[in-house]
């Protein structure tokens, strides 16, 4: 009370010495402005400045538009796509019908922009394609269909692979041509028609298809606007003369974007697992240029959140990286790079991994000054079913060729001389929640923006997460951890700096289970750090965890059992609990440190998508695979930042 | 293959009926395609509601005259917009939010005098332009203990049945009738947002017999177009009659005239001093008849089990064998305390015995006349839909938060007093329905698939068929086994098949995110036997954690987590879900029965506590600090064959 009523008294009083900003009359007497800074409500929702939910979606969904999909045989396009994503029914490609459990609350289509809408041009044998002779002939090959179509795609992928797809035909599916720039309305067209503000958010976005010697470097980007601003640009590619794979390139996109609309945009990297060794450089860049302050400025700026999980693996941490975590082999993809065509080596893992990333940004940020790597984390599908479907017991696969069929898990995913992935092996996973206000374009990109955002591997558990420097039990216990939350510390994505003498920072984190999920296993608070001779390291601790289990001799907390019955492709929530919370202060802290610290939530065992596969389609759980998982999600960290 | 065949049978037989055939039967090989069967996608093809539409039915604005001289200054339009989500200022000057929005909400002012008091505030020229109503209105105005004494001299005229002034009446057939309810139906139209927001046209009737309360909250399916043909009715005469069957008839003849479709849902019973749910005579000393029963049976669906002014499921001297009966009871009298309660009137108005004498009036009538699905609502007359402990806002604007409240007289006649702490912080009315519009969630309401809870918003479940198993339960979408196997709350039981079955029941719940764990499920059971006497039955069938059943079968309490000190609880005790398929052990195929599920949560803060806390004050030992609130479903109904 008396403090609000001397800031008010004093803003006004440097009103009047400020003529420039001066608005009204003089200074009002303080009683009269008593009655507008009325303190507390007994409503304890009146007055709330906070998200009460966090809002759900795929930031990462390819349609037919998108030239592998569409080859690959999906034909659902845009409309059809946010049709599903707000809760509706539609026919998948492969002919099945399908539905979400559930709505998501805002959807990414990030076609790629390299060669948008070829392959349906090429179905629907207009000139512009069959005039070429490469394009007649696909064109006859797909609407052939069976074999031929399969031979087609073969043949499609084999030419595009090898650079010999004719120049002038892809001139029309590039940036520059006519039809190109009808594509990219019809993107945008079909955003503004589902964009419903408070309902449902669809974002105009594009994937630019970054790929250096098969190593995965894509990004989504995805505007903050609306067909005014974007229908002012193309989406940037990655075939010169127009575009290019290099990073630095597409951040001058963004900025020129920004510059020319006053729009906004935002880049963020797919998960680094298939770019062995390129997407977290240290030391040189992919060209092999020396990190530099531009760079590690100017992606620092650009890219504002991560894809830690899809269903190309699970990106958090890896086994080689973090021996000492028990729970680091989720979703693992380490056989090589996104085309397998060279094979994964220890050394490169270091450069993929988000855990190592942050604890490398922590050690640039005091070289450079800048930490490039100080993302939020999100997850997506990456789908090019034009379905984005997260979730175990309803999982559509990556692309067409891997939608639900008693046949889908006897092929192998991909396969060379440098290894095998299987079909099991895809990873039913991720969405993204965003602790926004509203479901707006506006307050979901912000939410983005400052990191307030954790991913999940496919469940919607709640998770709450801040740091401050005097959070209480009591203030978990009051029911609405929220309110102590924001009012004493900072949000998920936040900044801590200034220790105050002598004490450590505390973190109250709390975790509700998804209504229709599974239990919850444990809570674990990561952190990170950086030491005084410049190295990392990292450690986990288990915060909170369900029953009464105790930490054994190496202080881990033993596993929490398992429910699941393989053969009906079920379980139940008879172990774990449905909602855990802690108020946990680092133990270990050091004023002097650089460090982070993020929370992991995890689920109790349940089935993997495949055994709902066997269950339902009646086919063989395949050898090696494992018959239950752990389901997880990871929030965007708190960064703690000594004084300068 | 079953159903390939009644495809290929129906259009034979439409061609005997040649006004209703159709193009020539297809080769059976080639409709193949049109039933497809079960798809993998698990989701796709689900053809009922994945989660309950929360709602309250019952709440009063400024425009009710009661809440008008109470001071409620908020209208319809700003109920729905505190209902919707959004911030508000009550009329005391406190900021007010919900903690989540609400799915839908029906205004039902009450029709006698409807919109006077906002009249008289806005200083309308048909209250200005007459010298009582100028006097009244410049009481009013001028506020404090002035307008206190207009106040209460408009609700003394008022409640002996005498007017001021003809100007200070809004009675049926007048302009200003009219006026009134077109600016409600103008107020619901405006915030009706089908798929989203649902606000429906409704009133309250108002009937008060010497005190004994037999209101009913009329609701419309329908829109403005309709709702506007015909003004509400009301009890007074000449106009109205406090006679349900001439709300029934006035029900029928909207009907008739606007093709349209509304209800009635009877107040909470247990303020009627045992007219509410008559067995032999109805409130005027006529006999129960033929018309009574199959009206009441048709036009009143619902009924409200649980509001501010007290629980109705039932009362420890009905039930008392049921540890759980005694649930913030309101028995001192009825509405306005004139006439004391007495034992012999409770079965008269608890839903429970009300469920049991239906069984016996159908035994003896034909029809049973109070087969009603179960709700709960506020009755707030606030324009405030608060019925969470942590925000509740009171009966009405002088019971709005202040530390005097929970002190405060409510009501009082003669001796008998009723103190603010006593007012429940209840209920809320949850709709399986498929969709968030008006036609869907009325149409749930006709077919009582709705259930009760006493404020949180937890989700249940509840199947009865032949054959449920454990297995059904545990597919984690018993969803879809229980509609496919069986009814869901508010239906009836196929007939039993041959045999020696027993009906099984399939009970699930899941607690409110946001609220407390549950303690244990129940089902209540009644029956006829075959003395004519009904009977009934509380069964433990779920509990958390590992207690055991004692000599009498009851499971004892769960515990008890609640820091009355600082209004909050821990949810280390009890259970989040709680589930089972439960087989009736005393199944008799001769006896009518009912089954319905009550879902207890475990002990959490009370809205006194909150108060305590808040305010820093001390409360009497009287007054309850502690609560365990529940759900009521709607009952599945067993009637055997013949």
């Amino acid at each position: 009370m008396k403090v609000a009523m001397l800031g008010a008294a004093s803003i006004v009083a440097l009103t009047l010495a400020l003529p420039a900003a001066a608005q009204d009359i003089g200074t009002p007497s303080p009683d009269s402005l008593s009655a507008v800074y009325t303190g507390k409500a007994y409503s304890p929702f009146a007055k709330r400045t906070f998200p009460e939910r966090p809002l759900w979606g795929d930031s990462h969904l390819h349609t037919s538009l998108s030239m592998d999909a569409g080859g690959f045989g999906n034909r659902v396009g845009l409309r059809d796509a946010y049709r599903l994503a707000r809760g509706e029914e539609i026919t998948a490609s492969s002919g099945q019908p399908v539905r979400l459990s559930r709505p998501l609350d805002w959807l990414a289509i990030t076609d790629h922009s390299d060669g948008m809408g070829f392959i349906i041009d090429t179905l629907a044998a207009i000139p512009l394609v069959t005039q070429y002779e490469q394009g007649a002939r696909w064109s006859k090959g797909f609407n052939a269909g069976g074999q031929e179509a399969v031979d087609t795609t073969l043949d499609l992928i084999g030419t595009f692979s090898q650079g010999k797809v004719d120049p002038e035909m892809f001139a029309n599916y590039s940036p520059g041509s006519r039809r190109y720039a009808t594509i990219w309305e019809d993107v945008i067209q079909a955003a503004e028609e589902f964009n419903d503000p408070g309902r449902f958010t669809t974002f105009i976005g594009f994937e630019w298809t970054s790929l250096v010697k098969g190593g995965n470097m894509h990004r989504n980007v995805i505007f903050r606007d609306g067909a005014d601003r974007v229908r002012q640009v193309v989406p940037y590619t990655t075939q010169a003369p127009i575009g290019s794979t290099d990073p630095l390139d597409l951040y001058k996109y963004l900025e020129n974007y920004e510059a020319k609309t006053n729009g906004a945009a935002m880049a963020f990297a797919h998960n680094g697992n298939l770019s062995n060794g390129i997407m977290f450089p240290v030391d040189a860049q992919y060209t092999g240029r020396k990190l530099d302050k531009k760079y590690v400025e100017q992606r620092a700026k650009w890219e504002r959140m991560y894809e830690i999980t899809q269903i190309k693996g699970d990106g958090e941490a890896h086994p080689f990286l973090s021996p000492g975590d028990e729970f680091a082999d989720y979703g693992t993809w380490d056989v090589g790079n996104l085309d397998l065509s060279q094979a994964k080596t220890n050394d490169m893992l270091q450069y993929e991994y988000a855990r190592e990333a942050l604890k490398n940004g922590l050690a640039i940020e005091k070289k450079l000054g800048t930490n490039p790597y100080k993302f939020g984390i999100g997850g997506a599908t990456d789908s090019h079913t034009s379905l984005p479907t997260a979730e175990e017991d309803n999982f559509f696969g990556k692309h067409t060729g891997y939608e639900p069929s008693p046949g889908r898990l006897t092929h192998p995913f991909m396969k060379n001389e440098n290894g095998e992935l299987f079909a099991w092996q895809m990873v039913s996973s991720g969405y993204t929640a965003v602790w926004a206000r509203e479901n707006t374009r506006t307050s979901l990109f912000d939410a983005m923006d400052r990191k307030e955002i954790y991913a999940t591997t496919g469940p919607r558990m709640v998770v709450r997460f801040f740091g401050g420097w005097d959070y209480t039990e009591q203030d978990l216990n009051s029911r609405q951890p929220a309110f102590a939350g924001y009012s004493k510390g900072v949000p998920m994505g936040g900044d801590l700096s200034n220790a105050p003498e002598g004490k450590a920072p505390t973190f109250m984190v709390y975790a509700l289970r998804d209504p229709i999920g599974a239990n919850l296993d444990r809570l674990q608070i990561v952190k990170g750090w950086l030491d005084a001779q410049g190295k990392t390291h990292e450690k986990v601790y288990d915060v909170a965890w369900s029953g009464d289990r105790t930490p054994d001799a190496k202080g881990k907390i033993p596993a929490v059992g398992n429910t699941v019955d393989v053969k009906n492709a079920n379980w139940t929530n008879t172990i774990g609990a449905a909602e855990l919370g802690k108020v946990w202060t680092d133990p270990d802290f050091d004023p002097k440190q650089r460090a982070f610290y993020y929370t992991r939530v995890i689920e109790i065992p349940t089935p993997p998508w495949y055994l709902y596969d066997a269950f339902r389609l009646g086919t063989k759980i395949p050898k090696d695979a494992p018959t239950s998982q752990q389901e997880r999600a990871y929030t965007s960290p708190i960064w703690y930042t000594p004084k300068q | 293959m079953f159903r390939n065949l009644l495809i290929a049978t129906l259009p034979f037989a439409l061609v005997i009926t040649p006004a209703a055939a159709f193009e020539p039967t297809p080769d059976a090989s080639s409709l193949n395609k049109a039933f497809e069967g079960e798809s993998y996608s698990p989701y796709a093809g689900r053809n009922f509601p994945t989660f309950p539409l929360w709602g309250d039915t019952h709440l009063h604005t400024s425009t009710s005259f009661d809440a008008g001289a109470f001071g409620t200054r908020l209208d319809a339009r700003m109920a729905y917009r505190l209902a919707k989500g959004e911030e508000i200022k009550a009329t005391t000057g406190s900021k007010v939010r919900l903690s989540r929005p609400l799915d839908f909400l029906v205004v039902a002012d009450h029709s006698d005098n409807m919109g006077l008091f906002d009249l008289i505030v806005d200083g309308d020229r048909s209250i200005t332009s007459d010298p009582e109503g100028q006097r009244i209105y410049n009481m009013i105005s001028a506020g404090g203990s002035e307008a206190v004494k207009a106040s209460i001299e408009l609700i003394d005229s008022f409640s002996r049945g005498k007017k001021i002034s003809d100007a200070l009446e809004v009675v049926p057939g007048t302009k200003l009738f009219r006026s009134v309810w077109d600016r409600q139906i103008a107020a619901a139209e405006e915030a009706n947002d089908p798929g989203r927001f649902t606000a429906f046209i409704g009133y309250e009737w108002t009937s008060l017999i010497n005190g004994n309360n037999m209101h009913r909250v009329v609701m419309y399916r329908d829109g403005a177009a309709r709702a506007r043909m015909m003004g509400p009715y009301t009890t007074l005469k000449p106009y109205g009659s406090p006679d349900p069957r001439d709300l029934w008839k006035w029900m029928n003849t909207y009907e008739q005239t606007t093709n349209g479709d509304v209800l009635a849902i009877a107040h909470n019973g247990n303020l009627a001093n045992g007219i509410m749910f008559p067995e032999k005579a109805q409130w005027n000393g006529k006999e129960l008849d033929e018309e009574y029963i199959t009206q009441r049976a048709k036009w009143e669906p619902v009924y409200e089990a649980t509001q501010i002014k007290g629980d109705g499921e039932t009362h420890p001297f009905l039930s008392p064998n049921d540890e759980f009966a005694d649930y913030e009871t309101w028995d001192k009298g009825n509405l306005n305390l004139s006439e004391a309660k007495t034992n012999d009137m409770l079965a008269g108005e608890y839903a429970r015995s009300a469920l049991r004498t239906g069984l016996k009036l159908e035994d003896t009538l034909g029809t049973n006349p109070y087969k009603f699905g179960m709700i709960g609502s506020t009755d707030s007359h606030t324009s405030l839909a608060t019925a969470a402990e942590d925000n509740f806002f009171g009966k009405h604007t002088g019971t709005e938060p202040s530390a005097e409240r929970p002190m405060h007289l409510v009501g009082q006649f003669g001796d008998q007093k009723i103190l603010g702490w006593e007012q429940v912080a209840s209920g809320l009315a949850a709709v399986w329905a498929r969709e968030n519009t008006r036609e869907s969630i009325f149409d749930a309401m006709e077919r009582k698939e709705v259930y009760a809870t006493t404020g949180p918003r937890m989700l249940v479940r509840f199947f009865g068929g032949w054959d449920f198993t454990e297995d059904d339960l545990i597919t984690r979408n018993p969803a879809f086994i229980g509609y496919r196997k069986g009814v869901p709350m508010g239906a009836d039981l196929a007939k039993t098949p041959e045999g020696e079955a027993a009906p099984s029941f399939m009970v699930y719940a899941l607690k409110d995110p946001i609220g407390g764990n549950l303690d244990r499920i129940q089902i209540v059971k009644g029956w006829l036997g075959e003395d004519g006497k009904t009977q009934e039955k509380v069964y433990d069938v779920v509990w958390a954690g590992e207690r055991e059943q004692d000599a009498d079968g009851k499971v004892p309490p769960v515990g008890d987590t609640v820091n009355v000190g600082r209004a909050t609880w821990t949810n280390d005790i009890g259970s989040a879900e709680l589930g089972t398929v439960w087989t009736d052990p005393d199944f008799d195929p001769n006896q009518r029965a009912f089954y319905y599920a009550r879902v207890i949560e475990i002990p959490t803060p009370r809205w006194t506590a909150y108060d305590a806390f808040r305010y820093g004050i001390k409360l009497p030992a009287e007054v309850p600090m502690k609560t365990q609130e529940r759900a009521y479903t709607s009952p599945i109904w067993y009637t055997p064959k013949g």
